[in-house]
């Protein structure tokens, strides 16, 4: 059975459909990412996930309770069972950090002695030893993230839900907050949900991804697959436009639709994880003389795949066996255009 | 003569400082718990039963409304039937009081507006009880703006208690008009009037410390 089990799950506000039939599921110790743009419905299928919100239908199964058919003193008892690490880390500022990681064990009424122990534990797990006394404004965003992370896994959750947890961070500290968390993923089997509009983020991190967009999920699947399988969906494209490769804005004014006499091919590239980590442009210039330059991209990381996307110029126009080779290879071939060959 | 004077000031600091104190801390006692029961029934994410707030809220703009020395005349029944008497300090205690809960109430009320909601819905998905929020959210992050409140509470009521003379509670304020205003004697006014700055001075300087000693 699945740690997460949810289906035909949909919210209505009103007349607004902030979330129309959802399902899916997610195994224990799994990272997922749950991406889509302002107004995807990705807060509502947090709150819905951590019973802060009731969904107009559908179910939720967590650990194989139906988190919709609870009533409210069950829901308290739930939603120990999830953890949840807020963009704006959420801290009581009359607490010291130690307080702050404590307060959900003071909630579950832990006697004090155990508390201590579990907090100083806590603190050592996330990096902050000798930082307990310390008040949230004295921490800087990162420790204070830290912080928050304690206090989401300090009562064992068996989910761990963090909604645009890096968001409000620098990219060093989003990185280093992002290993910490794939830390505790590894260590304590911790499933943890992503929620996010960062693709980067997703991109490194996550398992599996989930797409929402409008309140409906579009794509459920590994981030390779999706960077592959995404041409032509706009919905999709729009949301990979950041990590994706892209044309230099000064070769964009110099391209041409359509071949010319002394012209150069544009191509771009996608190398699906099956073939990513193999070689390929050295095969460009053996077995077709090609002279190749790699203008932008080239081989990401993709939770644990590879997958290669690259916007290539060729020194010659590409003959038919090529055109075959780049076929079998590539799981995206898209002539850009051409560039004069002046340069 | 200045033995005498200086006798008539101590008395009448004892006096207004006892009037302040209690009405002060019966104010806190009975106005901080309106304001929550205020702010926890108007939010959709604690009680959410504005229904049982509101009225509450009116009842304390209708005494905010009367001005005090009506309301000192106005509750005379009810001083007696609390205080046993109409007349004196402990008696003047009672409308005080009951002018001062409306009046902290609606201060601390705005302090407790403040709490970032974030801050509940992060307890509430602790597993917190809304009585939890109440009591690890709500009081302790607006603690320091329900002290700078009450100190702000007890500098009103020093103003307030001079007023207090008319049912012949005695006090700076009362010492002041009496012989200062009345039978023209400049040197007790300014006395007096000194006596009262230095007293609203201390009473805003502890409150501030208090403030800043849990700020740390």
């Amino acid at each position: 059975m699945s740690l997460l089990d949810v289906s035909g799950l949909s919210c209505r506000f009103g007349a607004q459909n902030a979330l129309s039939d959802i399902s899916f599921q997610v195994e224990k110790g799994e990272i997922i990412g749950v991406i889509g743009s302002s107004g995807a419905g990705k807060s509502t299928l947090l709150r819905c996930l951590c019973a802060l919100e009731r969904p107009t239908e559908g179910k939720i199964l967590l650990d194989g309770a139906d988190l919709t058919l609870l009533s409210e003193r069950e829901l308290v008892a739930a939603r120990r069972k999830v953890g949840l690490v807020f963009q704006h880390f959420n801290l009581l500022n009359a607490r010291s950090a130690a307080g702050n990681i404590a307060l959900p064990l003071e909630i579950a009424g832990w006697p004090k002695a155990r508390i201590t122990a579990r907090v100083d534990e806590l603190l050592a797990l996330v990096g902050l030893e000798g930082h307990g006394h310390k008040r949230p404004s004295q921490l800087s965003g990162g420790q204070k993230q830290r912080v928050g992370i304690a206090r989401a896994i300090a009562n064992s959750p068996s989910l761990l839900l963090c909604d645009e947890a890096t968001s409000a961070l620098d990219p060093h500290t989003t990185a280093s907050i992002l290993e910490l968390l794939a830390d505790i993923n590894r260590t304590l089997g911790l499933t943890i949900i992503l929620i996010t509009h960062e693709m980067e983020v997703v991109r490194r991190f996550a398992h599996r991804v989930l797409v929402l967009d409008h309140g409906a999920l579009i794509e459920n699947g590994s981030m390779a697959t999706l960077m592959r399988d995404s041409r032509g969906d706009p919905r999709l494209e729009n949301l990979l436009a950041d990590i994706r490769p892209t044309l230099p804005e000064a070769l964009k004014r110099r391209l041409l639709p359509d071949p010319g006499p002394d012209t150069r091919p544009l191509l771009r590239v996608v190398l699906g994880p099956e073939t990513a980590g193999t070689p390929f442009l050295s095969h460009l210039t053996t077995r077709f003389q090609q002279e190749v330059t790699l203008i932008q991209g080239g081989t990401l990381a993709c939770g644990d795949e590879l997958l290669s996307d690259m916007i290539l110029s060729f020194s010659a126009p590409l003959s038919a066996p090529l055109s075959i080779f780049l076929d079998q290879r590539a799981h995206v071939t898209e002539v850009l255009g051409y560039v004069p060959a002046d340069r | 003569m200045y033995r005498l004077i200086a006798r008539l000031i101590a008395d009448a600091t004892f006096q207004t400082v006892e009037m302040v104190a209690a009405s002060s801390l019966i104010a806190l006692i009975f106005g901080l718990p309106l304001a929550v029961l205020m702010i926890a029934t108007r939010r959709t994410d604690l009680y959410d039963l504005p229904w049982l707030g509101r009225p509450v809220g009116w009842l304390i703009d209708a005494i905010r409304a009367i001005p005090f020395i009506i309301l000192l005349v106005l509750l005379i029944p009810v001083t007696r039937f609390i205080a046993g008497t109409s007349l004196g300090t402990l008696a003047a205690i009672v409308p005080l009081s009951i002018a001062a809960i409306p009046y902290y109430a609606r201060i601390a009320e705005i302090s407790l507006q403040e709490i970032e909601p974030g801050l509940i819905e992060a307890v509430r998905v602790m597993g917190g009880t809304r009585w939890m929020v109440i009591r690890y959210v709500l009081i302790p992050e607006a603690l320091p703006g329900l002290l700078s409140g009450l100190t702000v509470t007890a500098i009103t009521l020093v103003g307030a208690s001079a007023m207090a003379g008319a049912i012949g509670a005695g006090g700076l304020g009362d010492l002041a008009i009496r012989y200062g205003y009345q039978r023209f004697n400049t040197a007790i006014m300014f006395a007096v009037v000194a006596v009262l700055i230095l007293l609203v001075g201390l009473i805003q300087g502890a409150g501030a410390l208090a403030v800043r000693a849990i700020r740390r």
